[in-house]
């Protein structure tokens, strides 16, 4: 039998850029329109396979923008990579990439980071370049990946790379 | 006062208290032992958990609750006394209706010995949650919903930058065509003043439509700059009573081709203004053959201008259908025409109104009308002499 490995990972990023959303596609493979604020945090569990072993991933679903602050390191601690999200239709969220990779960091030096730009389906509404995006998120030290929630485009991909680069 | 002998002792009310309490606040807990493991739970502990039944005694924490797997670390940080607990607050579990709200605290067992074991605490704070969720949700819906108004603002500023671009650049164009048309027909009306009275009168019409038409495409512009705050004044001490007089013989031919008496009373020495000629000369044309378009044959339209210390009163009034109080009350919007005004033959855009009554108050005045149905009405602009310096 394989053997199991249960590791936690988190999602950052503002309110509403589809965390919850990449987290339901990726676990239940559904999606749902309408927006429910997420307070506090919702753990899910979701088995990748791997060559030699389970990864029993724990997802920690954060609230987003300014109450991650308040949160804070008890939630973010322990966890082993970070799947950092923005909303590609809407700019400022992306100032925020910086802000979660150095709370990821400084709480976990060794984290994976994966960065996402969400909502890849809008695309008459996109006002986020993919050039800038890859710029940032390897100065950030991570890989980038335009994703869609709601479509499922590129949601598996990103969280099969962030269970590769998860060292056990 | 004599104390009562005690039933209980110290730990048995304890337990009590915390078995009342853990029921009023809907608590549970569990004793951990230093390698993790649970040791033994309150009743109530698999219940409050709801997903997690069965035999779980024995078992490490992190198979009965993920949320504690990461967080191994913390924990043994607790037993070696380094850290004094570990708080999860609003834990999210369970699904929509069913959804709870929990905190999980760990602590040491006995706070001299921390080594020997943890005492992990869940409090269920759905309520709580639910209210505080419905707070979130309400912000930020809110700010998502002003943003999206910011966009769409950012969105018409620029269709309306777009319309005023393609307006003046339209208007350039009809220009230009209408110039010639206007030019060559009254060249025309000069050569051939001994042709014959029905060839002059379409001249003449082609030359007053053209001008009409130009007058049309500079009321577009202006209402176009008013919009946009963009209408400067140009401002000069300017002769009132050569304007209104230029006016009246602008619009004399059309009067006359209908027995349409204007009448002037203006006062000596003639009054001063300080006002941008152009745009008062606009702002009376179009009261005046306003006036004049809505008066019937062998009508009057009467224009008037006298001053007070401070401002110069205009009144252009007639003896036209007049209006209802309804069409009154509209009267100054954009695009707005009266019954009267949609029945009758003369064409019109519903621009002239509104344009006056804008172009009256850049000038810091101020406009009204007094009507009665088949009465008449007076149109009153009231300007200061001078402007203050502001504008
Ligand atoms: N069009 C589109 N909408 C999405 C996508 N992902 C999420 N949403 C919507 O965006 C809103 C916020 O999503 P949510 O997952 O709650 O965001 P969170 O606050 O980051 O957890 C919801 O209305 C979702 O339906 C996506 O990929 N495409
Ligand atoms: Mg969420």
């Amino acid at each position: 039998m394989k053997r199991v490995i249960q590791k936690k990972v988190c999602l950052l990023g503002d309110f509403a850029v589809g965390k919850t959303s990449l987290v339901r596609r990726f676990v239940e493979d559904r999606f749902d329109d309408r927006y429910l604020s997420t307070i506090g945090v919702k753990i899910s569990r979701k088995p990748v396979e791997m060559a030699d072993y389970t990864l029993n991933l724990l997802i920690w679903d954060l609230a987003g923008g300014d109450d991650f602050s308040q949160a804070g390191a008890s939630y973010v601690r322990g966890s082993v990579a970070a799947l950092i999200v923005c909303d590609l239709t809407r700019r400022e969220t992306l100032d925020s990439f910086a802000y979660y990779a150095n709370q990821m960091r400084a709480l976990n030096p060794d984290a994976v980071l994966i960065f996402a730009g969400n909502k890849a389906d809008l695309e008459s509404e996109r006002v986020i370049d993919n050039e800038a995006l890859h710029e940032i998120s390897l100065s950030l030290g991570g890989h980038y990946l335009d994703t869609s929630a709601k479509t499922g485009y590129q949601v598996e991909t990103a969280f099969q790379l962030l269970a590769k680069k998860i060292t056990v | 006062m004599s104390v009562p002998p005690a039933d209980f002792d110290p730990i048995m009310l304890a337990a009590h208290a915390a078995r009342a309490m853990s029921q009023a606040h809907r608590m549970a807990y569990a004793h951990l032992a230093p390698d993790l493991t649970i040791v033994q739970t309150s009743s109530n502990f698999p219940f409050l958990l709801e997903s997690q039944t069965g035999q779980i005694i024995g078992l490490p924490v992190t198979e009965i609750l993920w949320e504690f797997v990461g967080a191994e670390a913390a924990l043994h940080d607790i037993l070696r006394g380094e850290i004094p607990l570990l708080r999860l607050e609003q834990v999210n579990r369970g699904q929509g209706e069913a959804m709870l709200y929990l905190n999980f605290q760990v602590t040491p067992l006995d706070a001299f010995q921390p080594d020997r074991g943890l005492l992990l605490l869940v409090e269920d704070e759905t309520a709580y949650g639910r209210l505080q969720q419905t707070l979130v949700q309400d912000r930020n819906e809110l700010r998502l919903l002003k943003r999206k108004l910011t966009s769409a603002n950012d969105e018409l500023r620029r269709l309306n930058r777009l319309k005023s671009l393609f307006l003046s650049m339209s208007a350039h164009d009809l220009r230009a065509p209408l110039t010639s048309i206007g030019g060559y027909a009254s060249l025309l009306l000069e050569i051939m003043s001994d042709a014959p009275a029905d060839t002059l009168k379409y001249l003449g019409i082609i030359l007053s439509q053209s001008e009409q038409m130009n007058r049309i495409i500079s009321d577009f512009l202006d209402l176009d700059k008013l919009e946009q705050g963009l209408l400067s004044l140009h401002l000069e001490s300017c002769d009132l009573n050569q304007i209104i007089a230029r006016v009246s013989a602008a619009m004399q031919v059309v009067a006359d081709s209908r027995q349409i008496a204007i009448a002037l009373a203006l006062p000596s020495p003639p009054l001063y203004i300080w006002a941008d000629p152009d745009k008062l000369y606009r702002i009376i044309y179009n009261l005046v053959s306003n006036a004049v378009k809505y008066t019937p044959r062998n009508g009057r339209v009467h224009i008037e201008a006298r001053q007070s210390d401070e401002q110069i009163t205009l009144q252009v009034s007639d003896n036209g259908h007049g209006m209802s109080e309804e069409q009154l009350g509209n009267l100054f919007q954009l695009y707005y025409r009266t019954e009267n005004a949609k029945k009758s033959k003369t064409k019109g855009t519903g621009l002239g109104l509104y344009i006056v009554k804008m172009l009256v108050e850049a000038h810091q005045g101020h406009i009204s009308v007094a009507s009665k149905p088949g009465a008449g009405s007076i149109f009153t602009v009231t300007l200061p002499r001078q402007l203050p310096d502001n504008v």
